[in-house]
């Protein structure tokens, strides 16, 4: 891993387009500012750790439509 | 073309309904093989998404809209672009649902639908940034399907 230090107000550019900004730096906390080209996805790596978490919880083990469908019957 | 899985047994497909997930689905990137199979009931309308590379995975979906008609949100354009989006009547919108134990507690991911181009069978699991809602709650706008 590639590892820089930066200031407040000081920037870092990957691939010539992408821009990340330290905003500010208070508490313990960094706020980074992100410009990107609008087809570059941008998230919290904990999203994308939330909805792996959320898929792998939802993986199939019987057939549960038959379970549905017993439980919903009109 | 048959696939064996444990959870509803045998399965026919045709090859033009494979849908291509080229990034996989977060958790199980490796693999981009995708069917809908479906539920085979017209009052029940969650389907299988089915994966063709491994029989055991397989997740409930359903279209959210049933659900929560006001559901609504913007394509992020990277997914435009790499699902070659060009006209949205060819798209369909899922959710992956979730059910627990008590299916009364059944949930789907508003917060990353899976989008599929019929134009073209491209598949994915978008992630929308700004939304949080990965465990919706399914039956609570349906009364008269929560009760046996």
């Amino acid at each position: 891993m590639l590892i820089l230090t930066r200031k407040k107000g000081e920037s870092i550019i990957i691939s010539g387009n992408i821009e990340i900004q330290i905003i500010n730096i208070e508490d313990g906390k960094v706020k980074i500012g992100i410009e990107a080209p609008k087809e570059v996805s941008v998230f919290r790596s904990e999203v994308l750790e939330n909805i792996k978490n959320e898929n792998k919880n939802s993986v199939v083990e019987e057939d549960v439509l038959e379970k549905l469908s017993k439980n919903f019957k009109k | 073309m048959q696939l064996s899985t444990k959870h509803i047994g045998n399965v026919e497909y045709k090859e033009e309904n494979i849908i291509f997930f080229k990034q996989g689905i977060p958790g199980f990137e490796n693999y981009t093989k995708f069917i809908i199979v479906l539920s085979g009931n017209e009052e029940l309308p969650f389907h299988y998404l089915q994966s063709i590379e491994e029989a055991n995975l397989a997740f409930v979906i359903t279209n959210p809209f049933i659900f929560e008609p006001d559901y609504d949100f913007e394509i992020p354009q990277e997914i435009v672009e790499s699902m070659e989006i060009q006209n949205p009547e060819n798209l369909s919108v899922y959710a992956i649902v979730n059910i627990p134990e008590n299916v009364v507690d059944t949930t789907m991911n508003l917060a990353a639908p899976v989008l599929v181009n019929n134009a073209n069978n491209k598949g994915c699991q978008a992630i929308l940034v700004d939304r949080e809602d990965i465990k919706h709650k399914v039956f609570k706008n349906v009364s008269q399907q929560g009760e046996k």
